[in-house]
């Protein structure tokens, strides 16, 4: 059972669905963002990479006209957030689970798609398909605040998705979460890109970033340090394969353009005990950008 | 024994952190019983007096006296009134209760202790049963302080049986229970608790995130505290219905009511503490405290409004606060409405009020709620 809710009209011809453009926020004395330039593409999954506190959840609440920008602007498909047409368009699921504990799961999907203008059969048949998609049709009758931390984040989710939004943000949207259900959001997420929905995704988990976005955004400090595939963030700053060689005396990594030459270097050493190539990923990207890892 | 210890120290640590928890915790207690500390405790302080209408229908010398010495009592304050019309200013509260001098009086004065006992007719408010008992107190005590002195002065007409009879009787219509006083009173308190409800549910909704997931939808915020608000006013209205009908079914309590009246006072009262608790709501960091906070203020309004302590034990300059008590318009209203045979211009002056005072609470709490949401993102 798919039902596409089509409550919405289309967010314009723009091929841009969401840009900042030199958007500054500031929070007192402390400046979440700093000069934010970017544009997302229709049908594209966008994620925004970079420790905490690096403006990503700022970013979230402009673009969703909750925050206004203190410089610069935010535009959805070239219109302003804040207004409640554009709005309508948009799914948001915050880091924090926003969800009512004494809400079953239907009710809760139910409550919030009303309240986005579906109504009876589109509404019922868009919370079965979405309980499905997340793994809790089982759950339905249940109320969310007798759920586990994977469960409400699928929940949660799903809430954001009710109303069939054409531009959907993610903040964070696995943190926290046992494997099984970032499982699950990797589907939806998936899914959504089947359906051609435009994803903006926030995340510090660089596995994530790099299975999930068409692009990404590499940002620190409230600024955009680099920007594009993941392959062109690899190879532009990734610095290319790496030999690991596991020894007695511990690991060893050794950055080369020719990983079989080093290969062949280390075999003849009695003190090895394994070897293998590992490919350069986000995590070296933004170790080279920043001096420092996404989690530090 | 640590594990209790040291949870018992976060708790204490978290409670240090919520200033409106803290203040509720332990300034509001001490505030209160410093205020009406000194309240019942200025020696030189004017009280307001109960208000008593008296009615001489004897005219002697014995009962102008009688009503002279209680024109003179600090506790009293008396107006004369004509025959017939002692019995109305009670029942429309111009007087809490009024006192009828029977004919004969002045005779049996006379002959005090011998034969026929002075007779009085007390007619009580039955929401003013203690100032009642004030004025039980304050004409016993004219009565047997004149007879004490005479008797110890060797008057021979005096002897030593009982000199006086005071009737008492609660002025209201035929067949009306006293259910008319607990009513209203019941109904003003369930709507404090519906309104308490409400204050918390908001603090909830901006706790547990869910109003930004509201805020993120076409929703306008303002859109959200209407609903709210909305929900709170039709709870109140649900729940002074059922208990109007309970009374109404089980004690008679609609007998001679103005349904239409009770009707118009439901929606005033709810509409008015729906907005008072959105104003009280915002203050409150956290449920805990917001439902203190709610408590608190309201039972301070009941208390200054007499619907705890009598307002006749009030220093006088407490009486214009007292007037501006939403709770004591709400019992008024009630009052009128159901039993006291108040009309429509008459319930109209609490029920504005409680509307207007609740509209402007509802406002300036949304402004305040408002702006707390924009900088808790």
């Amino acid at each position: 059972m798919k039902t596409r809710v089509a409550a919405a009209a289309p967010l314009g011809d723009n091929r841009s669905v969401l840009c900042f453009t030199g958007v500054e926020k500031s929070y007192g004395r402390i400046r979440a963002v700093d000069g934010l330039d970017l544009s997302i593409d229709r049908g594209e999954v966008f994620g925004l990479l970079g420790p905490n506190g690096a403006g990503k959840t700022t970013s979230v609440w402009m673009a969703v006209g909750l925050l206004r920008p203190d410089a610069g602007t935010v535009r959805v498909a070239g219109e302003d957030p804040a207004d409640a047409g554009v709005r309508r368009r948009i799914g948001v699921a915050p880091q924090s689970i926003a969800l009512y504990d004494e809400l079953t799961a239907r009710e809760n999907l139910r409550f919030l798609g009303k309240l986005q203008g579906l109504r009876r059969r589109a509404l019922e048949s868009r919370v079965d398909e979405l309980l499905e998609r997340v793994g809790l049709a089982d759950r339905a009758r249940q109320r969310a605040g007798g759920f586990s931390g994977g469960m409400l984040r699928r929940l949660n989710l799903a809430a954001a998705l009710v109303h069939g939004p054409e531009l959907v943000l993610l903040d964070e949207p696995t943190a926290g979460v046992d494997p099984q259900s970032r499982h699950s959001i990797f589907d939806l997420v998936a899914w959504l890109r089947e359906l051609g929905t435009t994803v903006l995704l926030t995340t510090h988990y660089l596995e994530e970033a790099q299975r999930l976005c068409d692009r990404v955004a590499i940002v620190d400090a409230g600024r955009v340090l680099e920007l594009g595939t993941v392959e062109e963030l690899i190879r532009r700053h990734g610095g290319g394969q790496r030999v690991v060689v596991d020894r007695i005396s511990g690991r060893e990594e050794l950055q080369t353009a020719e990983p079989m030459r080093a290969i062949a270097g280390v075999l003849d050493d009695p003190t090895t005990l394994g070897v293998h190539v590992e490919r350069s990923n986000l995590e070296d990207v933004f170790l080279a950008l920043t001096g420092r890892s996404v989690r530090d | 024994m640590r594990a209790m210890w040291f949870i018992a120290m976060k708790d204490l640590a978290l409670l240090r952190r919520d200033w409106a928890g803290l203040f509720f915790a332990f300034g509001f207690p001490l505030l209160i019983a410093v205020f009406f500390g000194v309240i019942f405790s200025s020696p030189g302080e004017s009280r307001r007096g109960v208000e008593l209408a008296v009615v001489d229908l004897d005219g002697s010398a014995a009962s102008s006296e009688l009503v002279d010495t209680l024109g003179a009592a600090a506790e009293l304050r008396v107006r004369t009134a004509e025959a017939g019309e002692g019995t109305e200013l009670v029942r429309t509260s111009k007087a809490a209760a009024a006192l009828v001098i029977e004919p004969g009086f002045g005779e049996a004065h006379a002959r005090a202790g011998v034969g026929e006992p002075m007779r009085l007719r007390l007619m009580v408010d039955p929401s003013h049963e203690a100032e009642g008992g004030i004025v039980r107190g304050a004409v016993s005590r004219a009565v047997f302080a004149d007879v004490g002195a005479r008797f110890g002065a060797g008057d021979a007409d005096v002897g030593s049986g009982l000199p006086l009879v005071i009737e008492q009787e609660q002025v209201v219509a035929e067949g009306r229970s006293p259910f008319l006083v607990t009513f209203p009173q019941g109904l003003v308190w369930g709507t404090l608790a519906c309104a308490s409800a409400f204050g918390i549910s908001l603090v909830t909704e901006r706790r547990q995130g869910t109003l930004v997931r509201l805020r993120v939808g076409p929703v306008r915020l303002w859109q959200v505290l209407a609903g709210k608000g909305l929900a709170c006013f039709l709870s109140i209205l649900a729940m002074s219905g059922t208990v109007v009908l309970v009374g109404a079914i089980g004690f008679g309590v609609m007998g001679g009511a103005s349904r239409l009246g009770v009707v118009a006072v439901m929606v005033s009262v709810a509409a008015g503490f729906v907005g008072i608790m959105m104003l009280l709501a915002v203050l409150g960091k956290t449920e805990a405290s917001a439902g203190g906070i709610g408590w608190a203020v309201l039972l301070v309004l009941a208390m200054v409004g007499g619907a705890m302590v009598p307002a006749s034990l009030m220093p006088e300059w407490l009486g214009p606060i007292a007037e501006m008590s939403p709770v004591r318009w709400a019992i008024v209203a009630y009052e009128g409405a159901m039993w006291r045979g108040w009309s429509f211009g008459a319930l109209a002056v609490p029920c504005v009020k409680l509307v207007a005072v609740g509209s402007v609470c509802f406002a300036v709490g949304a402004w305040v709620f408002a702006r707390g949401a924009r900088a808790s993102l």
